[in-house]
């Protein structure tokens, strides 16, 4: 009986414990996607990008938009947002080495704004990794870091204004599967706490 | 021997088989198959003599010709080996050739003609001419153009050809073949690109930007910027377009797009600045181990980052560079600090030469600076300042530095607490590091707060002050008040003594010397012992004393904390009384009173001027200042004057013994009209004649000297409502200020205002206005009425006498004869049946009584003949009197009286009887003629409005008024009448 009681205790505080995981990446994500969407203006602006920027054909920035997300289980949507959200933070990392290089130094506020979201997007990357690990699934496979040599500035201005750009769109949807999965989970551990209160009474 | 091309032509054509032989020496002949041109050897330097001959089967013929060396076009070989080499990033296309004519026994000039086409479209878009001279040996050239539209754009080729020039080779220009096209490709079509990638360039410059679509796809847009630009066709798949003196671009660069179908875009940047323009290199040491060196940046290049200027200083003496990190971080802030190097001074080694290079990628600049480490000391400002206040009048300060310095020359600033600034030079000698230097300072102000900083320079090679120190400061110390107080006194005598108000002014700051604790004031009789002494604390600036009428000296002294001011005395003699003149009148200007005055006969110590500030208040604030002996005259002046307010200023003479009243004057420092109106009583002495009586006005509200008084007076129609004032304003000026009444004579029967104004040099006061009736007596009255009616009455019986008396004047005049129609009883009588008149319609009533008056038929009438007829209505019985005046002649509205009529009533025949009967004129004879032009025509009142006539009337008004005008009229024949029977008579 007292094992029983502390197996549900343990239980409990998993169910707390994932609640609160969720509550914090949706929270991040959040954060994310709206000072994302701030730096997309003011880096199109400083770069002399025009809004209907053509973003197709620049390779190796993870992208938010797919119609199959809706085919996709909680497993492989995490897992997606975790290689996603890691990618994004590398080359947001590369953007903002790039942004100190070619941008006046009188451009702080900048990049004071680029490096808070960089530290938001490895927390949010760091996170959704943990979320996994704790629902016990596979870890997607880290991915080669790889050093694009020789890109044109206009390359890189354009890929700059599509990794912010995908991240925010990135951030917005994981807003809403870190919220169905907190819905969840709290759905989940009201029912176990319903039948083990119904089977007691019996 | 040069080789010589001859051609000729045929001639007549054969078609037998011609063979030719060229002989151009006796002995050499060549033959020639079927061709019209040959090849010759020869040297010539004269004229030779060619024999051509044409042989066929039927014969031959020879012709000859002598050619000399202007005959002969000097050809020039094509160049050979031509090589084209490009330089993509410089857009630069270098071409290499050989030249040259082992046959040629002297150099020739030749001109080396090269063009530059895009293939694709084999354009030429670029001509040249090079100059070169050829001999017998093969010789090199090479030459560069800078393409503007870049060469991976599209395909370009080069070809180049030799033309001869030299004059001396030949008459006429001849050229060779053209080389054969040497083809540098553009960019190849597997992928979309754009050039030029990322270039740097100046701003000012035209830059082509192109566009390259790869293989399937189709260029729709390129911009610059925001901005689109006229595009141009290099080929089937490339576009370009140009953009012309480039502006500066910002930080990012500016931003060249390509849009491609299918969709893609393609993008390169260009980067548009400015070389370096670093200037004002200048070096110096502050501590005499680093020199730094620091420059203008000049114009901004526009460039940052991996594009901004790099600085090298070197030391060329040395051979040793300089750190410059601070002008080469690009983190480090953009300002004129940054743009500075620093050189570690060398050991023994005093001069220095430095060699600034500025670099980007738009250009380089240099700049020289040369220095003696010891003519170029800037120092520091020193580390430590103390100051240390040891006396009234004189203070010391303590400077340090933390590095040694050899003499220098410095300067205080010394400031007070009031800001007067004072800078003050003095020397140091060799200064050790943080070796403590004391500078004594003087000539200063007992009791007044200083404040010390300092700065120096090289005393040997001034170069440049030092920044200033920090300011220290301190306060020296008191003395003892060095002047006397000005002092004067207000006496009040009474019954029992004096009372004495004894004044000073505080001593100002400079004669204080310190902070005045108290005043000392002594008083004693007149030679007498026995002194008796008040103190007044600080704060007050007077003291009463109650003295008999005794003469006594008061003296009256300043203290501070060190000691007390000379005595300053006044005397008083108790029975002494102080005439003087009657106060004379100045004139002041708005700022006070510019006073003068005749020296007094005793007057030893100057004059002592009193007035009070405000004459009108019980504490008039008594002032003073005291005159300089032999001075007569001063200027005083107070910001509380006001301008309408009487000063009394008093001037006393200042003896040894006394002060005595010299002078009294009143004055204003500026005149105002009079604040209070005149008070006047008026009496009237006749209904023509008025006495107006006036009061002084207070002194106080004259505000300035009364110069006079105007009297105005104007007579009142309406008296009750004075808006309705008529007549003309009268004024009586009188210039005497004592007059105070007036007699205002030749006034008529009326109401008369009267207002009574002073004046000053200010202006006019105000006045109180006072009316007053006139009236005549009864007796003008009644006399005033009769003596017109009785003037009235005599003329009208003179005028009654007169025109009896010509009467028949009269009545030829104003009433001629009329004709006199002839009636006859017949017709006159009233025709029974309806009238054809339609608006004559009468109700049918019959007439029951008709009284004609004074109408006979057959009977002369003199003016016209009335006919009043009675008539009773047989149906109601009642009576309805009609009165018709005939008339032969006009007769416009001759109708009977009637109500208001239908004009659609069947007409009365009786009435159309009564109506033919008259004749002459009778335009309302019918109704219907004239109701219809009436405006605003009812059916009932059809008839109103009829044409105007002397007796519309009889329609328009009611019947009772008609009856009126009738009766007038009635009367007016009963005069006409009476004219008339008077002329029978």
């Amino acid at each position: 009986m007292a094992t029983g009681v502390r197996h549900d205790a343990i239980e409990d505080n998993i169910s707390f414990a994932l609640s609160d995981c969720y509550a914090k990446a949706e929270a991040l994500a959040r954060k994310v996607h709206s000072e994302a969407k701030q730096i997309t203006e003011s880096y199109r602006e400083k770069q002399g990008l025009s809004q209907d920027l053509n973003l197709d054909s620049i390779d190796g920035v993870p992208e938010s938009g797919t119609s199959k997300w809706a085919e996709l289980t909680e497993e492989e949507r995490l897992r997606e947002n975790a290689a996603a959200f890691a990618a994004l933070h590398r080359l947001l990392g590369t953007v903002l080495k790039e942004q100190q290089d070619d941008l006046t130094p009188g451009d702080y506020k900048f990049h004071d704004a680029l490096l808070s979201l960089l530290a938001k997007v490895e927390a949010l990357a760091e996170t959704t990794k943990q979320l996994l690990l704790s629902l016990g699934h596979v870890l997607p496979r880290a991915e080669e870091e790889r050093e694009e040599e020789g890109l044109r500035y206009f390359q890189k201005k354009r890929r700059g204004y599509k990794v912010i750009v995908e991240l925010s769109g990135w951030a917005l949807r994981a807003v809403r599967d870190f919220a169905r999965l907190k819905r969840r989970n709290r759905r989940e551990a009201g029912g176990k706490r319903e039948v083990k209160k119904r089977g007691s009474r019996r | 021997m040069l080789t010589f091309i001859c051609s000729w032509s045929a001639g007549s054509e054969t078609n037998l088989k011609t063979t030719y032989k060229i002989c151009y020496k006796p002995t050499h002949c060549e033959s020639v198959e079927r061709n019209v041109s040959g090849k010759i050897n020869l040297a010539l330097f004269g004229a030779v003599q060619i024999h051509i001959t044409a042989i066929n089967t039927l014969g031959s013929a020879t012709a000859t010709f002598q050619v000399t060396k202007k005959d002969i076009t000097f050809i020039p070989p094509v160049p050979q080996n031509v090589k084209v080499v490009p330089d993509f990033s410089s857009q630069t296309l270098s071409l290499k050739w050989i030249g040259g004519v082992s046959a040629l026994a002297f150099p020739t000039t030749i001109e080396f003609e090269i063009q530059v086409l895009w293939t694709e479209k084999m354009e030429v878009i670029h001509t040249e001419s090079y100059a070169a001279q050829l001999d017998s040996q093969n010789k090199t050239f090479q030459w560069s153009w800078i393409s503007g539209v870049p060469l991976n754009c599209t395909s370009h080729s080069v070809r180049i050809r030799s033309i001869s020039t030299d004059i001396l080779m030949n008459s006429k220009n001849g050229s060779s073949d053209w080389s054969k096209l040497q083809t540098i490709p553009g960019a190849d079509d597997s992928k979309s690109v754009m050039f030029p990638e990322d270039k740097v360039v100046r701003v000012g410059t035209n830059m082509t930007f192109c566009c390259v679509a790869g293989r399937g796809q189709r260029i729709k847009t390129l911009v610059y910027g925001a901005e689109h630009l006229p595009c141009s066709e290099l080929g089937i798949r490339s576009k370009a377009i140009t953009k012309y003196n480039l502006p500066p671009s910002d930080s990012a660069g500016t931003n060249i797009m390509c849009n491609l179908d299918p969709p893609h875009l393609l993008g390169t940047v260009v980067f548009v600045g400015y070389p370096p323009d670093d200037q004002q290199l200048e070096c110096e040491t502050r501590d005499l181990q680093n020199i730094v060196c620091y420059w203008s940046p000049g114009r901004q290049t526009m460039l940052l980052r991996e594009h901004r200027t790099f600085y090298t200083l070197t030391e060329r003496i040395s051979g040793k560079n300089a750190s410059c990190h601070q002008a080469n971080d690009d983190d480090a802030d953009l300002n004129d600090d940054k743009y500075k190097c620093n050189f570690p001074v060398i050991s023994g080694q005093q001069m220095y030469k430095f060699l600034l290079k500025a670099k980007n990628p738009l250009g380089e600049v240099k700049t020289n600076y040369t220095l003696n480490l010891y003519t170029r000391v800037y120092p520091y400002s020193p580390s430590k300042v103390t100051v240390l206040c040891t006396g009234s009048r004189q203070t010391k300060l303590f400077l340090s530095w933390g590095v040694s310095y050899k003499n220098m020359t410095c300067q205080f600033e010394i400031v007070t607490n009031n800001k007067e600034k004072q800078l003050r030079n003095f020397t140091l000698p060799d200064q050790e590091a943080n070796a403590l230097s004391r500078v004594a300072v003087d000539q200063l102000y007992p009791d007044t707060s200083y404040s010390f900083r300092t700065r120096c320079a090289s005393a040997e090679h001034f170069w440049k002050w030092s920044s200033w120190s920090e300011s220290k400061t301190c306060k020296t110390q008191e003395e003892a008040p060095s002047k006397a107080l000005d002092v004067w006194r207000e006496i009040k005598r009474t019954e029992h003594g004096q009372n004495v108000l004894v004044k000073w002014k505080p001593l100002p700051h400079s004669d204080a010397k310190g902070t005045i604790v108290k005043y000392e004031i002594t008083w004693n009789v007149v030679n007498e012992v026995g002194e008796q002494s008040a103190i007044a604390p600080v704060s007050v600036n007077s003291t009463e004393l109650h003295l008999n009428f005794s003469d006594y000296v008061i003296a009256v002294r300043a203290v501070n904390s060190v000691g007390s001011s000379p005595s300053s005395q006044i005397r008083i003699l108790g029975l002494f009384e102080e005439q003087a003149d009657e106060p004379s009148i100045i004139s002041g200007m708005p700022s006070g009173f510019n006073l003068s005055w005749s020296p007094g006969t005793n007057e030893t110590c100057g004059y002592i001027v009193e007035w009070c500030l405000f004459p009108d208040t019980l504490d008039c604030n008594m002032q003073w200042e005291r005159v300089p002996p032999k001075t007569t005259h001063t200027v005083i002046t107070s910001d509380g004057f006001r301008p309408g307010v009487r000063y009394s200023i008093s001037v006393y003479g200042c003896s040894q013994h006394k002060e005595y009243l010299l002078k009294k004057m009143v004055g204003y420092t500026q005149e105002l009209a009079p604040r209070r109106a005149v008070k006047v009583k008026a009496e009237a002495n006749s209904s023509h004649t008025v006495t107006l009586r006036w009061e002084d006005i207070p002194v106080q509200d004259h505000q300035g000297f009364i110069r006079g008084y105007r009297v105005y007076y104007v007579p009142q129609v309406n008296f009750s409502a004075r808006s309705q004032k008529s007549g003309i304003k009268e004024v009586i000026n009188i210039t005497d200020p004592d007059v105070r009444n007036v007699t205002v004579t030749n006034l008529h029967s009326a109401t008369y205002e009267f207002t009574v104004k002073a004046y000053t040099a200010g202006g006019e006061g105000i006045g109180e206005p006072i009316n007053i009736n006139l009236v005549d007596s009864p007796l003008g009255l009644f006399l005033a009425i009769l003596i017109p009616l009785g003037v009235t009455c005599f003329c009208g019986i003179l005028l009654g006498i007169f025109c009896y008396t010509k009467r028949n004047c009269v009545k030829e005049t104003f009433y001629p004869d009329v004709p006199n129609p002839e009636i006859h009883g017949e017709q006159w009588s009233v025709v029974e049946g309806r009238s054809s008149n339609p608006t004559f319609d009468v109700k049918p009533f019959i007439p029951d009584k008709v009284w004609i008056i004074e109408s006979v038929p057959g009977k002369d009438v003199d003016d016209s003949d009335i006919c009043t007829m009675e008539m009773n209505n047989g149906d109601n019985g009642s009576v309805n009197n009609l009165e018709v005046i005939s008339d032969s002649g006009y007769k416009p509205q001759m109708r009977p009286h009637v109500p208001l009529l239908d004009v659609n009533h069947t007409p009365n025949p009786q009435h159309l009887d009564l109506t033919e009967q008259s004749e002459g004129y009778q335009p309302q004879l019918k109704v219907s003629n004239w109701s219809v032009e009436s405006p605003e025509v009812d059916e009932a009142s059809a008839c109103i409005g009829s044409p105007t006539s002397v007796n519309s009337t009889q329609f328009l008004l009611p019947y009772q008024a008609s009856e009126e005008g009738q009766s007038t009229r009635s009367s007016s024949w009963k005069f006409s009448s009476l004219m008339s029977s008077a002329q029978k008579r």
